[in-house]
């Protein structure tokens, strides 16, 4: 409704439509949805959709699973049964498979790609919230042949890969501002992870620390609704067992700590080293200059003839480290499985699989507890040490370690073992690991690849933002001619507590504030008498497109209003939309340093 | 023959002087600007030419009974409120205008106070109503 079209509604209210008006303002005002409640109900929605797609996913590889080898076990009992020549074949079948799906994909999808991301942390942190479909798809599809050919990488990935790409469709779709895009997108992350590790907490809190880098509140809530739902749909598939889960553990000697804590030392000091091998085989592969296709099929063959003598590196490490935990194997076994897992791990993964490597990490942190767990065993007899505890809290101390996020690594942790007797063990370790593993790296986990994309970027596009990427260009705005009874009808019919009052160039006058007039809001008598004119706030406060973030939420603070006015420049004050504080507060959450980026 | 405008410069002449009024001119001028958007006249006569600005510090309102009924518009107005308030004071004008024109509705009730020669008489009638 604009200035030119106030016209019609100034005809008096009919007795009936006053009575009408009176009860929807009454229901609006208890029931109204805001932004961040119809966020809210998307997120449910995300919840619920990631966990279906990630069930389809997994579904899908169990199924090219039993194509590729014609047996219908997990990957380690497929590939512990499959003759030698099929674990050497399959793999590099799988990895040409995938790599050839690169390669297509790629060239058909090159403009594309230029246009929008398929990296969901970029989509949340950096970009806009816009995850391309195809080049996803395409990502997915390689993925799953990697998968389901034994590579030994985390399934994770694609998972959250889907899980983001519905919601990031459904932002668009509803053609969402930028910032809710982002949250959503954010929540579909979220949902992916949690429905991987059937663990709702660390799902939300892995995206809050380890992508958003802050917790707030405003952005959590979203993200731990996706994240319920998301476990409550998949425990409704494939049931409530958390994945690690063990029998009663508990320390049999309060000196035991003292080993753990020393453990979460070493571990933070070995996750720098692991990081830099990561990257290191990473640039290693990068030097073939061979085409992808070619490139992940000699991957696949590596880890084929690996899984010629240990079958078990094959998928993604989860049943590797539930066999760990519940088989007592010699340490010299432990050792020997570290060592292939490793190397499976960093071909795979240096070859450019598409995949996750959050649970191969688990399992190289776990099986290295274990390991000191029975060292420690074999040092100190007489304070009877459960190696399972060890590996236990070494799978958090480790995941702290190299993803620079101890709060997610404790959550996790507990989540995927239910063991409380271990927390306040797993705490020390996880924040011990942290802080060594930082003193000489800061370049973690997942935080790299936002780091090759332009961090430095990313702090001049905070610093220097443009309001007009967070402006809702459709504001509700009357003339001051208009009369208390349009006032009225488009206080009932629209969500927003300001109608901007514009002229015929919709230069800004004011605005009434639906607190002024609410009490007023049923009386007929006004009606002929009062004009918007007479309720306007003259001095309204309102944002230029060019004011930093400093002055702007500044400008929030003084108007305590959750939306103001943005006009074009000081002289002509020509109305041009409106900006939330949720929306400005989304997108600072998503500020790894915000205080530089208003410095 | 006298007209709106006209009623309004002698309940203008009746402020003069008003500690409330701080600057008179803009206070005809605000009222004569609100006068052209959309007068506000009651169909039971009663007009009340009035602005929100910062001529006034205080509410302020000067009212009169005609003799003889001015036209404007389809209504022929009996009764006139001037009203002056602050631009700080939205809330105060909305209960003000809601009052009297709850009180003024009916031709009746105008009538009824147009009786009233007397100042004292008629405030006291007018809150009676």
């Amino acid at each position: 409704m604009d200035a030119g079209r106030a016209g019609r509604a100034g005809a008096a209210l009919s007795p009936r439509l006053r009575a009408l008006l009176r009860l929807k303002l009454w229901l609006s005002e208890r029931f109204r949805l805001s932004e961040r409640q119809v966020t809210l109900l998307w997120a449910v929605f995300i919840g619920l959709a990631g966990a279906l797609v990630s069930d389809g996913f997994r579904k899908a590889t169990d199924l090219v699973t039993v194509l590729l080898t014609n047996s219908t076990h997990t990957s380690i009992q497929t590939f512990g049964h499959l003759p030698w020549w099929q674990r050497l074949l399959v793999p590099p079948l799988g990895g040409l498979f995938a790599g050839t799906t690169l390669w297509i994909g790629n060239r058909l999808l090159a403009s594309i790609r230029q246009k929008s991301t398929t990296d969901y942390m970029e989509a949340v942190v950096i970009g806009n919230g816009r995850i391309s479909a195809s080049a996803s798809l395409v990502k997915t599809l390689s993925a799953l042949f990697s998968i389901s050919s034994g590579a030994s990488i985390g399934r994770e990935g694609p998972l959250v890969q889907l899980s983001t790409l519905v919601a990031s469709v459904i932002g668009q779709l509803r053609q969402f501002p930028v910032p809710q895009r982002r949250q959503l997108v954010a929540c579909g992350a979220a949902a992916g992870i949690a429905s991987a590790y059937n663990a709702p907490i660390a799902g939300a809190f892995f995206v809050s620390e380890i992508v958003l880098g802050t917790v707030v509140v405003d952005s959590l809530g979203p993200l731990i609704l996706a994240s319920v739902v998301a476990t409550f749909t998949t425990r409704a598939i494939h049931g409530n067992a958390a994945l690690y889960q063990s029998a009663d553990l508990d320390l049999h000697t309060r000196w035991e700590a003292l080993p753990l804590i020393l453990m979460g030392i070493l571990l933070g000091l070995l996750a720098p080293v692991y990081l830099r091998v990561l990257r290191g085989t990473e640039r290693l592969f990068t030097r073939l200059t061979v085409p992808v296709s070619l490139k992940m099929a000699l991957s696949g063959a590596a880890v084929g003839a690996i899984a010629v003598f240990f079958p078990d590196v094959c998928g993604n490490g989860q049943n590797l480290i539930r066999s760990i935990f519940h088989q007592n194997w010699f340490w010299d076994t432990v050792l020997t499985l570290i060592l292939a897992k490793l190397a499976a791990t960093l071909i795979t993964f240096g070859s450019g699989a598409v995949g996750g490597v959050f649970t191969p990490t688990l399992f190289i942190g776990a099986a290295t507890g274990v390991l000191y767990g029975q060292l420690v065993l074999y040092l100190a007899p007489q304070l009877q040490p459960d190696p399972t505890i060890y590996g236990l809290v070494g799978m958090g101390a480790f995941l702290a370690a190299t993803t620079g996020a101890p709060l997610m690594a404790i959550l996790m942790v507990f989540e995927l073992t239910l063991s409380y007797a271990i927390v306040p063990f797993l705490m020390v370790a996880c924040v011990l690991a942290y802080y060594c593993s930082s003193v000489f790296e800061r370049r973690f986990l997942y935080g790299e690849s936002l780091e090759r994309k332009g961090a430095a970027f990313f702090s001049r596009q905070l610093a220097e933002l443009n309001l007009l990427d967070l402006i809702r260009k459709d504001p509700i705005t009357l003339a001051k001619s208009a009369s208390f009874a349009e006032v009225a009808r488009t206080f009932v019919q629209h969500r927003f507590q300001h109608i901007y009052i514009v002229d015929e160039d919709r230069r800004l006058l004011g605005a009434v504030s639906l607190h002024d007039v609410k009490a007023f809001l049923d009386r007929p008598e006004l009606e002929s008498v009062v004009i918007a004119a007479d309720i306007m706030v003259e001095d309204f406060p309102r944002i230029f497109p060019h004011q930093s973030l400093r002055e702007t939420l500044q400008k929030f603070a003084e108007a305590q209003s959750e939306r103001l006015p943005v006009v074009d420049n000081y002289r002509s004050q020509r109305l041009i939309g409106s900006v939330s504080k949720t929306d400005i507060m989304l997108h600072l959450a998503g500020d790894p340093n915000p205080a530089g980026a208003m410095a | 023959m006298p007209s709106i405008p006209d009623g309004i410069e002698k309940l203008l002449g009746a402020v003069v002087g008003n500690p409330a009024v701080l600057d008179l001119n803009h206070l005809r001028e605000a009222v004569f600007e609100r006068q052209k958007m959309n007068p506000s006249v009651l169909p039971s006569g009663v007009a009340f030419p009035h602005a929100r600005t910062d001529a006034v510090r205080a509410l302020v309102i000067a009212v009169a009974t005609l003799a003889a009924p001015l036209p404007a518009s389809a209504v022929s107005v009996q009764m006139m409120f001037l009203i002056g308030v602050p631009k700080s004071a939205a809330k105060e004008y909305l209960e003000l205008m809601s009052l009297l024109t709850r009180n003024l509705r009916t031709a009746s009730a105008v009538e009824q106070l147009c009786r009233f020669t007397e100042k004292d008489e008629f405030l006291n009638a007018l809150a009676a109503t």
